[in-house]
């Protein structure tokens, strides 16, 4: 028996209330100082500068275009990297004889369907008189660059981009300055090797210098740039070293090939062993939402014994109430604050989850306990009546707009890249277990859970209200999926039936870790995973998934109870 | 103890009252000699509802369209609507029933290829009638269905092409990736049979494939990046319904450019892009048969009368619904149908359908004409590019139309 549980209940452990108000003071703080007020204020750009991107992109006549982007290489800075990007990408317009980066056309109160504009250069929304954002009522003179221009484009802005402020731009322009093979850029390379301190672009400037080397340098020159490629190891420099061994073998220069084969060699073994760290990465993000969605399962059916067929469609509540939350920031709220959604959403999407599950269990599922396949029917009717509430009222098509932090990728090692939603999902479910363990192990409430779980009969006679604390599990559980939903809805789409996808793997993970166990729910959540991506680079997504059921089916023919036995009300009914 | 029965149930009749009113609810059907009867054969619940629905959607406003301007041979048009739920078994069971019990003249209905599959024998058992609207991959030819979409060498074909044109970048590396189903396989057949043709290398085309449903495509793009840093790499896309969100959104959190690497897709439409985080898809690309872009008055008319209905009838969306290439589809089918029916002044399906066979007609999206012989349609081929306001800009066109092939030459070898 765990001690715990002959400790007076009385003591109340330190911890959620006061953590409580330390999520508020962060949350009142981030409020109180609007991050927009920092942004930084860029220099204006020149009216010649400005003529001439606008000449470039109105020009129909493609000879010409070629001209001009040759002129802007030559007179440009990074200060045009902004429009050149609005116009390459399609969102740059005309308005009022100015260049403007327009947005999708949005409602605004007041003006109906307006273009939210800003500045082509600075990339500051444009203010009419009264100092109110302006808008466009429509676009005419919609700028976008020609198919075939866009490549053009690209590298203007890379080598455009060399010394951007921006170290994330900074370091693109880099690595496509080794792509285009520019000898140009040489020199502007070289000069911030000396000057760089940061050791990750010392990296990417060696990279790219010894690229451009290769393919443009003498002999020697060569040489050396093959033997530093080999000694990086990063994956960009592969088609400068093969075309180089062709090089020497059509020569016969057998020093080059030696060494050029050589390089290639360490940088194939490099992409190997990276190639494994990768598959382990995603296996670790699909395992972060396997376990974020058996968490609430593994209280609810694990401890409680509660067969939950609903808790994909609690799951689907905690997206859909992100989704109004991110809504509602977008539609009243400063787009500063908008980033900063999730500060509400997630609490919100834990008590509203976790509120219909308590209602739930007052209406139906107390009524049912000790009946598994009574709960099991009751529990798939309420999953299918969330679902179609969910249709009617926001139907199959929704989008959610992500916080902008949660887009893009980190490279944390050279060859690399995190996507950061996956990052954010990954932390988010290692809070969640450490909350959940926190909330079970060391709070009152979790003291009454694990009184009533191991023995009811004697919890209820110490004068423990079971059935209340039945009902806080069972909401303690819904709130945590919804907790998922609001995780998962960054990497998955947002439908009514979302939650069906996941109902089946997050049974599979409980019961394959072993009843009762959060530990055991997390390690299998972990194992499936990372397994599942393991497998899947031989097999394909189909299959993958196929043999890792078929994995599951035959561990648990070798060990029914799971990674680690049950202990509790479920197994004593087993 | 009887509480307890009581609130199973309930739970249990609530259960089969949700599978149950979901599945068969036929219009409202009077029994009156002076309509025609029409059968609209889409599913409404389950995984293909976020597509079939507008499919109903819109020929429902076709059939209203009809009537109001005095019905077809001096007749109302009476919709029949049964919902086959995504279930391909039930789309045969809901074929017959339309064409023995409502005794329809013609059916409107379908989308995907299996559930076409499944209706095709009922069809040409009864001597029924199906136009079906969507884009398919081809390898089938019967009497008892007229094909509104395209054909591969309309829309995969040309697609391809371009990608490897120089206007549309010189693309020489592709990776074919779909949902695991017949459509995209067969596709995906055809397309590396013509890549073949056209001289690219076998280690330079890729082929994958991903279940219904399937959200994780870290390792995928991964695959995609791996490629491609090789260069001149291209995606040709099959992938079906609601698994594009999580492909377009992995595919810009790794930072792939669509202009250096782009997307073609053949199954996303304005429709599906109303469910998607714009950012992330700008600049890919998608090869249709008509788009809503496509600038003429008749098809100004066409998407504003769509919304205009969507609005009235207060369908989810309202004034916002877009339309696209399927619904161009059926739309243009039931105009066709009622036309041939007018000329030869009875539905007998045997004289409707030589009165459709090569008919000439005008669609919202510009002239088309049905082919003389092999049941399809001769269509334009657009390819246009994802705008950041979920429409599509043509950026290239065929000259005229192209005929369609109902067996893929580029299969007959095999």
């Amino acid at each position: 028996m765990d001690k715990n549980v002959t400790q007076p209940s009385h003591t109340r452990p330190p911890g959620l209330r006061a953590w409580l108000g330390w999520w508020m003071m962060i949350t009142a703080m981030l409020f109180a100082a609007p991050p927009w007020a920092l942004s930084q204020t860029r220099d204006d750009v020149p009216r010649e500068l400005r003529d001439l991107v606008r000449n470039v992109a109105t020009e129909s006549d493609r000879d010409r275009r070629t001209e001009l982007y040759d002129q802007l290489a030559r007179e440009g800075d990074g200060r045009l990297v902004p429009a050149l990007e609005a116009f390459r990408a399609g969102l740059l317009a005309l308005h009022d004889d100015e260049l403007v980066i327009y947005q999708p056309r949005t409602e605004v109160e007041g003006r109906g369907e307006v273009y939210p504009i800003a500045d082509a250069f600075t990339e500051r929304p444009l203010r009419d008189d009264a100092g109110d954002p302006a808008y466009a009522d429509s676009l005419n003179d919609m700028l976008r660059a020609a198919r075939p221009d866009r490549r053009m484009i690209g590298s203007l802005i890379s080598a455009l981009s060399l010394r951007h402020p921006d170290p994330e731009r900074r370091q693109r322009a880099i690595i496509q300055a080794g792509d285009r093979a520019d000898d140009s850029s040489l020199e502007q390379l070289r000069l911030q090797l000396d000057e760089e301190p940061a050791r990750r672009f010392r990296t990417y400037l060696r990279e790219a210098i010894a690229r451009i080397e290769l393919d443009t340098g003498d002999r020697a020159t060569q040489l050396a740039a093959a033997a530093v490629l080999g000694e990086l190891g990063g994956v960009r420099g592969v088609r400068n070293l093969s075309d180089a061994i062709d090089r020497a073998t059509d020569a016969g220069d057998e020093q080059l090939l030696a060494v050029a084969t050589a390089s290639l060699e360490s940088v194939n073994r490099r992409a190997q062993r990276l190639r494994w760290v990768r598959y382990t990465l995603e296996g670790l993000s699909v395992a972060s939402i396997l376990i974020l969605m058996a968490l609430g399962l593994a209280i609810i059916f694990g401890l409680m014994g509660v067969i939950n067929m609903a808790h994909g469609e609690f799951m689907m509540i905690g997206a859909f109430t992100t989704f109004v939350v991110a809504n509602l920031f977008h539609a009243h709220l400063p787009p500063g604050l908008f980033d900063y959604y999730l500060l509400v959403a997630v609490p919100a999407a834990f008590l509203v989850a976790g509120g219909v599950g308590l209602l739930c269990e007052k209406l139906v599922i107390r009524h049912l306990y000790g009946r598994p396949l009574e709960t099991l029917l009751a529990t798939w009717g309420i999953g299918l009546i969330l679902m179609q509430l969910a249709r009617v009222w926001f139907g199959d098509t929704n989008r959610i707009l992500s916080p902008s932090w949660l887009r893009g990728n980190w490279e944390a090692v050279h060859d690399l890249n995190l996507a950061y939603n996956r990052l954010f999902v990954f932390l988010f479910a290692g809070g969640c277990v450490l909350v959940t363990w926190v909330v079970i192990n060391r709070t009152k409430m979790g003291l009454l859970l694990r009184a009533t779980v191991q023995d009811r009969m004697m919890a209820a006679s110490s004068g423990i209200s079971t059935r209340r604390v039945d009902g806080l599990t069972f909401a303690l559980g819904t709130g945590l999926a919804g907790l998922a939903g609001c995780g998962v809805v960054f990497l998955d789409n947002l439908t009514p039936q979302m939650g069906q996808r996941y109902i089946v793997d997050s049974f599979l993970v409980v019961v394959s870790g072993g009843v009762g166990n959060l530990f055991g729910a997390v390690s299998a959540g972990l194992g499936l995973g990372v397994l599942s991506k393991y497998i899947e680079p031989f097999s394909g997504a189909t299959y993958a998934k196929v043999i890792v059921l078929l994995g599951v089916i035959m561990f648990l023919q070798w060990r029914p109870s799971g990674l680690f036995a049950a202990k509790g009300r479920a197994a004593l009914d087993a | 103890m009887m509480q307890r029965l009581r609130l199973t149930m309930t739970a249990l009749l609530a259960t089969a009252m949700l599978l149950v009113g979901g599945t068969a609810t036929p219009a409202l059907a009077q029994e009156k000699d002076d309509t025609i009867k029409v059968g609209i054969l889409h599913s409404l619940t389950g995984t293909m509802a976020i597509s079939e629905t507008s499919l109903r959607d819109v020929a429902l406003m076709t059939i209203e369209e009809i009537n109001a301007e005095g019905g077809v041979l001096g007749k109302q048009l009476e919709p029949v609507v049964i919902d086959p739920a995504s279930d391909w078994d039930l789309f045969a069971e809901s074929a017959r029933e339309l064409l023995l019990e409502h005794e329809v003249d013609v059916v409107f209905g379908c989308w995907t290829s299996v559930s076409r599959k499944a209706v095709l024998p009922v069809f040409e058992q009864h001597n029924g009638l199906l136009f079906y609207p969507v884009q398919y991959e081809g390898e089938e030819q019967s009497p008892n269905i007229f094909y509104t979409g395209a054909t591969p060498i309309q829309q995969l074909i040309p697609a391809a092409k371009y990608l490897m044109s120089e206007d549309g970048g010189g693309f020489e590396k592709f990776y074919l990736l779909g949902t695991d189903y017949v459509f995209p396989r067969t596709a995906n057949r055809i397309l590396k049979a013509y890549l073949l043709s056209e001289g690219v290398p076998e280690e330079s085309i890729r082929e994958e494939y991903t279940p219904f449903g399937h959200a994780d495509y870290q390792s995928i793009v991964g695959r995609i990046r791996e490629l491609a840093r090789e260069g001149d790499t291209a995606v040709l896309s099959t992938i079906n319904g609601d698994s594009n969100v999580p492909f377009y959104r992995e595919f810009a959190n790794q930072g792939l450019d669509p202009f250096e690497v782009p997307i073609m897709a053949f199954s996303v439409s304005e429709d599906e892009l109303r469910a998607m985080e714009a950012e992330a898809l700008v600049g890919h690309l998608a090869a249709w048969n008509y788009f809503q872009s496509v600038d003429t008055p008749a098809n100004e008319a066409f998407v504003q009368k769509f919304r205009d209905y969507a609005q009235e009838n207060d369908l989810p969306g309202g004034s916002e619904r877009v339309v696209n290439d399927p619904m161009e589809g059926t739309h243009f089918g039931i105009k066709v149908w009622a036309a041939a029916v007018e000329e030869v002044g009875t539905t007998d399906v045997d004289e409707v359908r030589e009165a459709v066979l090569g008919m000439a007609f005008d669609a919202p999206g510009g002239p088309k004409k049905m082919h003389a012989e092999n049941m399809h349609t001769w269509k334009p081929v657009y390819i246009g590019e994802i705008l950041a306001n979920g429409q599509f800009e043509i950026i290239w066109e065929s000259e005229g139309l192209v005929e369609p092939e109902s067996y893929s030459s580029y299969l007959k070898d095999e």
